[in-house]
């Protein structure tokens, strides 16, 4: 039996708080590993359950974990075995590939049918709680869309692209499963893309690689949130009793071309006629990052709400968009002159 | 594009540097002869605290007595003790008197008027306190009062230069405020001029540089506000940010831009299309409004002109947001100057959301329907779509503004749609006027019109209450009167305008 208190902090009796058994998927993606971090210094997690089928690369004493590939038939037992036998009450699945990959099929297996095997488990074993951290760059770059998206708005990613599309697929499996698990809390973190002095994805690469592609005649207002209010967006669902769907994004809006001149880095504007069949070749050869439909977030505006976390969830960012990518500026520079090496650990 | 800013910035970075370092050198060489009949602008500059930091720098400058002095025998190096500074330069006047007369001792350095008096032994002391007192008095009176008409005599030139330049800054009694303001400019000014000639007690270098910088500090807060603009384009200009401000608003209105651009839309709406502007005192101070507008022309000049004019009539107002249409927006180019201007992609969630701002939004509620407009057809409103302005209006309780803007429709007249040509071009049709396609893009430049916007009185929904924005009924009866009101509007402020081209 569980009761709020004023901050929205979950308290139980009997010291109930200080038993919470978590378990994570997706140890290897930068916010499973920083999650990993975070909890292990929480005294009110006893138990960190890892389910992937990498090992974690940090080890701490409240650490058990599981080697499970989740796209076998059998992993859906296999991971409510799991569950059980660590007595979880809550599930990070953050098991996403961070950037795109040529190789669609693993990809799908991993996101789409990975989570159907993970919610099956969970049908299986419930847990109390249930966290997906999934992106708002599922909304699509859409010429219709709103200047800022709400939760609500449906998510229409974008034709032909897998690395969006498989998501939105995990993201329909778990709002099934919310409507049949009423009693469990479960809730979606669609993070804006994540800047940061240690965070390593397509954006933050194609963001620092001196010279930044973009399209000629646009200049899309984009958004960003700092890596550390992504990690408190993800710490505060564990803590609080909320579930439901929230935009994570950071404060304010920046042009496509300031931030690209924040960060030192020179734009290089291509026409967007040239730039896609240009980058359609760099893809198929591997040379490229990103597919070329993906291009049109540097046409269109994908911005989303972040008003309903701030509301429900309690999340206030501690970086505005600006601050954010400022912050990436100077570990740039901190990198240039040797004085930061990062081990992604 | 993107080599351009960095080499420029380069070239200012670098000129920066060799004036900083060659300072002295190329001192001597800039500064104008101090016995020229006019000279330069010390005192006006340094009197008035809210010239921009680069006028103080040139306005201090001149005098320059740090270069001229070392030239000058009798001035004794090392710090002075605490003299009044007129007395000071009255003592030099009579050390260069002694010299002239060939005195064998000059009055050592240290002795001010009071040290003269104090001492007073003999007539000839007596008598020099007296003429340098009177040397001093008049010094004073020239520096403030008639410095500007006097021819001063050569050797004399500078130090009277200078002397002006202290009594403009030290004369009046100086507050805390004024004082730090001083120290600001002192400080970042490319040479510290009077100061290192004047040692007054209360003088801000007696406290030295860093104690100044840290009251400096305090008074000011931050660092940002403390080092000048100048300061961070020479430092920082290779960002590029020079021509762009880093934060733009939720909608992408970059202040910033809006100013850079605005004495062109100001030629352009006032000169070029001579617009009127009537009804503007409807529109509240503050808080939401509606203005709802018909929409015309080929291209998008209604909202720029709309801005314009709103600005320069009600300077007070909030920038004008208003709707556009995605042809507008989407397109290269015009649509991101449009965006960083205030137009908005025209859909419900940003009308709301801007509104819910307490923001001025302007609507054109007949959409792309509007600007296919042919000429013919001008100031004929077509459909209002769906009212969702109407339900906007009604939920939010926002006060809906009729405006009528004339001009816009008579711009580019359309004479007729190709959809042959459009077809080739990849848009839905393509506009043929009497000079476009046939002049090419010149074509497209606006006939020279005059506008008239009429701002019609208030139309206040809130008796019908929110609940009303979901009866479809009342929304279509509503947008119906909405649309026959500001036909009316057009129609009236069409004739008040008359002429289209003349008048």
């Amino acid at each position: 039996m569980t009761q709020r208190d004023l901050a929205g902090i979950v308290r139980t009796p009997s010291g109930d708080r200080t038993t919470r058994s978590v378990a994570l998927t997706g140890v290897r993606t930068f916010l499973g590993r920083s999650l990993l971090k975070l909890l292990e210094e929480d005294d009110s997690v006893r138990r960190l359950v890892v389910i992937d089928s990498d090992s974690p690369a940090t080890a701490g004493a409240k650490l058990r974990s599981y080697a499970v590939d989740r796209a076998q038939p059998s992993a859906p037992a296999r991971i409510a075995e799991i569950l059980a036998a660590e007595n979880v009450d809550t599930l990070f699945h953050l098991g996403f590939l961070e950037s795109p990959t040529r190789n669609v099929v693993w990809a799908h297996e991993l996101e789409s049918v990975g989570t159907l095997h993970v919610l099956n488990a969970c049908r299986e074993r419930p847990v109390q709680k249930l966290v997906l951290g999934s992106s708002s760059a599922l909304y699509g770059p859409h010429f219709d869309n709103p200047n800022f998206l709400s939760e609500s708005h449906p998510l229409r990613g974008l034709a032909s692209v897998p690395f969006l599309n498989d998501k939105i697929d995990a993201e329909r499996q778990l709002e099934a499963y919310a409507r049949d698990h009423r009693d469990a809390s479960v809730s979606v973190l669609r993070f804006a893309p994540l800047l940061g002095p240690t965070v390593d994805n397509y954006v933050t690469r194609w963001l620092t690689q001196g010279v930044v592609p973009t399209l000629l005649g646009y200049d899309p207002l984009i958004q960003f949130v700092h890596e550390v209010d992504a990690l408190a967006a993800l710490k505060l669902t564990l803590d609080r009793d909320v579930s439901g769907v929230f935009n994570i994004v950071g404060d304010g809006v920046l042009p496509m071309s300031t931030v690209v001149k924040l960060l030192g880095q020179r734009s290089l504007p291509v026409p967007h006629f040239v730039a896609e069949g240009v980058l359609d070749l760099l893809w198929k050869t591997g040379a490229a990052r990103v597919p070329a439909p993906m291009l049109r977030f540097l046409r269109y505006v994908c911005v989303a709400d972040g008003a309903k976390a701030k509301r429900e969830l309690g999340f206030s960012p501690g970086y505005t968009t600006r601050e954010a990518v400022l912050e990436l500026g100077a570990t740039l520079r901190l990198r240039e002159a040797r004085l930061l090496t990062e081990s992604y650990a | 594009m993107s080599k351009k800013p960095k080499s420029a910035a380069d070239k200012r970075v670098g000129a920066a540097a060799a004036r900083s370092v060659s300072t002295k050198a190329t001192k001597s060489q800039t500064v104008p002869p101090p016995a020229k009949a006019k000279p330069p602008t010390p005192p006006k500059g340094v009197a008035s605290k809210s010239a921009a930091p680069e006028a103080k720098r040139k306005s201090v400058a001149p005098p320059a007595p740090k270069a001229s002095l070392p030239s000058r025998p009798t001035v004794p190096a090392g710090p002075r003790p605490k003299t009044t500074k007129i007395a000071e330069i009255a003592e030099r006047l009579a050390e260069r008197d002694a010299a002239e007369a060939a005195r064998p001792k000059p009055e050592p350095a240290n002795s001010g008027a009071k040290a003269v008096d104090a001492r007073g032994s003999s007539a000839r002391e007596q008598a020099k306190a007296e003429r340098v007192r009177a040397i001093a008095e008049a010094a004073t009176r020239e520096a403030k009062n008639t410095y500007w008409g006097t021819e001063p005599d050569a050797p004399l030139a500078d130090l009277r230069i200078s002397a002006a330049a202290e009594a403009a800054t030290v004369a009046p009694p100086k507050s805390a405020a004024k004082e730090s303001a001083d120290a600001d400019e002192e400080i970042w000014s490319d040479d510290p001029v009077p100061s290192a000639l004047v040692h007054e007690e209360g003088s801000r270098l007696t406290r030295g540089f860093h104690g100044d910088q840290q009251r400096a500090a305090a008074d000011f807060g931050s660092s940002q506000s403390l080092l000048s603009t100048d300061y961070y384009f020479r430092q920082y200009g290779a960002h590029g940010l020079r021509n762009l401000s880093a934060e733009v608003d939720d909608f992408g209105f970059d202040p910033h831009v809006d100013e850079k651009l605005r004495p062109v839309l100001d030629l352009v709406s006032q000169k070029y299309f001579r617009v009127e502007l009537v009804g503007a005192e409807n529109l509240p101070a503050v808080g939401r409004a509606l203005m709802v507008a018909n929409r015309g022309g080929t291209l998008p000049w209604d909202g720029l002109v709309l801005r314009s004019a709103l600005r320069n009539a009600r300077p007070e107002l909030s920038p004008v947001r208003w709707l556009a249409e995605d042809s507008v927006i989407h397109y290269p180019f015009m649509g991101v100057v449009m965006n960083r201007l205030g137009a908005v992609r025209a859909c419900p969630e940003n009308a709301e959301r801007l509104l819910s701002q307490d923001r001025l939004v302007a609507v054109f509620p007949e959409g792309a329907q509007g600007s296919r407009k042919l000429f013919r057809d001008r100031y004929r409103l077509q459909r209002f779509g769906r009212g969702g302005y109407v339900k906007l209006a009604l939920k939010l309780g926002v006060p809906i503004f009729p405006t009528a803007i004339i001009g816009a429709e008579d711009t580019n007249p359309v004479l007729h749609r190709s959809r042959l040509l459009g077809r080739f071009f990849g848009s839905d049709t393509v506009p043929i006027t009497a000079t476009f396609p046939w002049f090419g893009l010149a074509g497209l430049l606006p006939a020279p019109v005059r506008w008239r916007i009429a701002i019609g009185e208030p139309i206040d929904l809130s008796s019908y209450g929110p609940d009303a924005a979901d009866d479809a009924l009342v929304v279509h009866r509503l947008n119906e009167q909405i649309r026959a009101s500001l036909q009316a509007l057009v129609d009236d402020s069409k004739s008040a305008r008359g002429s289209s081209l003349f008048g």
